[in-house]
């Protein structure tokens, strides 16, 4: 048999799921460039201090990092979710503090605000949100419903051209920032989505700083990790929200929280895997340069089991994610369990690379300037945050009973 | 022959030469000779972002066209791509089988057919490029289009009318160079802080005008290019040598620093 004539042939580049296109490597090696050079090195410091570096936000703004998804006509880059989770990845690489504010204000707010509101609104929030001006985030936790969010207790009443909204909104990112140079004062950030029952159905708002009425409840200090980003409780008393400012109907928004979780758990699951490769890429380094009994600790088998067990989960996670990544269009709801499940697997995957990671670095690996200290601390959050573990084992469940043709 | 267009407009278009090189970060293997392709990833070469840098702060200050400009295969592409992301305003891409194998002379003979193409007022090129370390292309070319060259530039102090300062490191320190414009400028990684491309600049590229060119469209004869038209040949490759383990000094502040100096003098001979 004759061998096929291997003629000048241009090499095919291989198809490449984490950068499926020239735009997403370029995203990646921007973002990567940009955690490497200007995140990194002010992250464990603002970890320590508990301190949200506004600077810092507005240089993400000015690469275009808040409006990943969100149109060009619009101010964003019109990119995919696979995009969003390149940068979030890239981000949380370093300093995943950040990446929840960038989360909490460019898929919670902006995303959000420019898939369910209108084009006034759009014109009114995008401009300064797209940039960083103003800072935003999403009021859906309250202090007495988390997990049952349909058990929310915030109310909006029709008044005219107005709707009244009370209630108070939990743990919220973003949810206060310094006033004033010199510090110790505080006030809440710009803008927020808020979800309210509207009689039995959820709505959603615009609330903006200065409303009347609306104010900063409690600063919750003291975070275990991602202490770069603020957390706080928003309180809303009989706060006047113009007709204006409700994005769609009345009670049409439990779609709009459900659609907007799905995109908001793939960036999570996105930032799990941030966090795990740098944790990966530390154990490794280290355990080929650190000897014990005149042998880098690589060759003890107890060390190769942390660390192969970390890279194939990492990879099982990284593939899940970007392949379901690849499969979401922004515009169309539908992959609610297969989020769930991503965000599932990643953030407990997260978390064990971490703690084997200080495992493998034995003493230095518990004192900050590992940095697998500070990511170990952060990436706990991911199974609580954004849906809690038994949140997802329950709605896989469910969902799976409806529809067991799923699993094919 | 001189290129220039006229100053008198206040702008300065410059072309940036750039190099899409393997990523000299990774682990670089050689085999039979040549270095491994397979598996590695390449990027811009890193002195050559800080001459894109360079060109654009002189189109913030004095207006004009960025045109940059590189050699190589379809991959090659993606600088030129992320150039126009940084801000660059126009791409020439000589994609052409003949020209693997070129030395810096084979370069620069295909960049003098290409910048003399359209006006320009400067030219500006990496120090050199990061996988071959030669530096020789931007030299030759200055060579060949008879402008002045200013090499291992830290600074561009003032473009003014058609002379431009600039400060170079020399052999005893920094020199202070002026030259008259059309001049080849090449740039130390301490010239300037290369941007980041940023979201909109990485969309925007995509709709920039990039030119493929042959060597058919230059009219540049292949044999004088390329591995044919090379005066010199690698014979021998070998793996870049692995980094010997540091040594560790333990004792007091004292000892070791008369134990370290005495190595410093005495083994590596570094006051040589
Ligand atoms: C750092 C941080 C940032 C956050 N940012 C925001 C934000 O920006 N906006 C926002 O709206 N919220 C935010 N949250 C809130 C977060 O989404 C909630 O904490 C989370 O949804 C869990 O709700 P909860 O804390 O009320 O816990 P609960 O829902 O009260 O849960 C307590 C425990 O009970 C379990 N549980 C509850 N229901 C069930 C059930 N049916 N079956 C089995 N177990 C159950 C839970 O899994 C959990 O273990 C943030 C939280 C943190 C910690």
């Amino acid at each position: 048999m004759q061998a096929p004539a291997t003629a000048a042939t241009a090499t095919a580049v291989p198809f490449d799921q984490y950068n499926p296109s020239e735009e997403h490597l370029m995203l990646r090696r921007t973002v990567h460039d940009f955690a490497e050079r200007e995140v990194e090195p002010q992250a464990l410091e603002s970890d320590r201090s508990e301190t949200f570096n506004r600077a810092l936000f507005n240089r993400a703004g000015e690469l275009g990092l808040l409006a990943i998804t969100v149109p060009e006509a619009w101010g964003g880059a019109g990119l995919d979710a696979t995009a969003a989770v390149i940068m979030a990845e890239e981000i949380c690489w370093s300093d995943p503090g950040l990446g929840i504010s960038v989360l909490a204000h460019g898929t919670l707010f902006v995303h959000n605000l420019y898939t369910n509101g209108n084009d006034e609104q759009r014109a009114r929030f995008l401009p300064k949100t797209v940039t960083g001006e103003k800072l935003a985030g999403l009021c859906m936790t309250e202090p007495d419903s988390g997990t049952d969010v349909l058990g929310m207790k915030t109310r909006a009443v029709r008044d005219g051209d107005v709707y009244k909204l009370t209630g108070r909104k939990m743990f919220i990112t973003n949810g206060y920032v310094d006033a004033g140079e010199s510090g110790g004062r505080h006030e809440t950030g710009d803008c927020y989505i808020v979800y309210a029952k509207t009689g039995d159905e959820i709505s959603s708002f615009v609330v903006e700083k200065g409303m009347p009425g609306f104010s900063l409840g409690q600063r919750l200090k003291d975070k275990t990790g991602l202490r770069a980003s603020t957390t706080a409780e928003l309180v809303f008393d009989d706060v006047p929200v113009p007709l204006a400012n409700r994005l769609g109907e009345e009670g049409d928004s439990t779609i709009h929280m459900m659609r907007n979780l799905e995109l908001e758990r793939l960036v999570i699951a996105a930032m799990s895997l941030g966090m795990a490769r740098r944790c990966l890429e530390i154990m490794n380094r280290y355990a080929s340069e650190r000897k014990a009994y005149g042998k880098p600790i690589n060759s003890f088998g107890q060390i190769q089991r942390h660390i192969a067990e970390s890279y194939t989960e990492y990879m099982v996670g990284r593939s899940f994610v970007y392949e379901l990544a690849h499969k979401i269009q922004l515009d169309k709801p539908g992959h609610r369990m297969e989020t769930d499940a991503a965000k599932l697997f990643t953030a407990t995957m997260a978390k064990n690379v971490a703690d084997r990671a200080m495992q493998v670095l034995g003493g230095y690996g518990y004192f900050g300037e590992s940095v697998v200290e500070r990511l170990w601390r952060a990436a706990k959050l991911n199974e609580i945050g954004g849906g809690t573990l038994e949140a997802h084992h329950k709605n896989i469940t469910r969902d799976l009973a409806r529809h067991p043709e799923a699993i094919r | 022959m001189r290129h220039r267009a006229d100053f008198s407009g206040g702008e300065l278009n410059v072309i940036v030469l750039i190099k899409h090189v393997i990523d000299v970060e990774l682990n670089v293997r050689v085999r039979d000779g040549s270095v491994v392709q397979d598996g590695m990833t390449y990027v811009l070469s890193k002195w050559d972002e800080n001459a894109i840098e360079a060109a654009l702060v002189l189109k913030d200050a004095h207006d004009g066209e960025v045109t940059a400009v590189t050699i190589g295969p379809e991959r090659s592409g993606e600088s030129l791509r992320k150039a126009l992301a940084m801000g660059v305003d126009k791409g020439v891409h000589i994609n052409d089988p003949a020209t693997e194998g070129s030395d810096s002379m084979g370069y620069a003979r295909i960049l003098a057919k290409t910048v003399t193409r359209q006006p320009y007022d400067l030219i500006l090129a990496g120090r050199q490029s990061q996988d071959t370390d030669q530096g020789g292309t931007g030299p030759m070319l200055a060579e060949l289009l008879n402008i002045p060259l200013v090499g291992n530039v830290v600074e561009i102090a003032a473009v003014d009318g058609t002379k431009l300062t600039a400060h170079r490191n020399g052999d005893a320190g920094k020199e202070v160079v002026e030259v008259t414009l059309p001049a080849l400028l090449t740039a130390n990684d301490s010239l300037n802080e290369p941007r980041l491309a940023s979201l909109r600049g990485i969309m925007a590229a995509k709709n920039k005008p990039m030119e493929i060119l042959t060597l058919a469209d230059l009219e540049i004869d292949p044999a004088t290019v390329g591995a044919a038209g090379a005066g010199t040949e690698v014979v021998e490759m070998q793996p870049p040598r692995a980094r010997a383990a540091g040594q560790k000094f333990e004792g007091a502040p004292e000892e070791i620093t008369k134990e370290v100096m005495g190595l410093l003098v005495n083994e590596a001979k570094i006051f040589g």
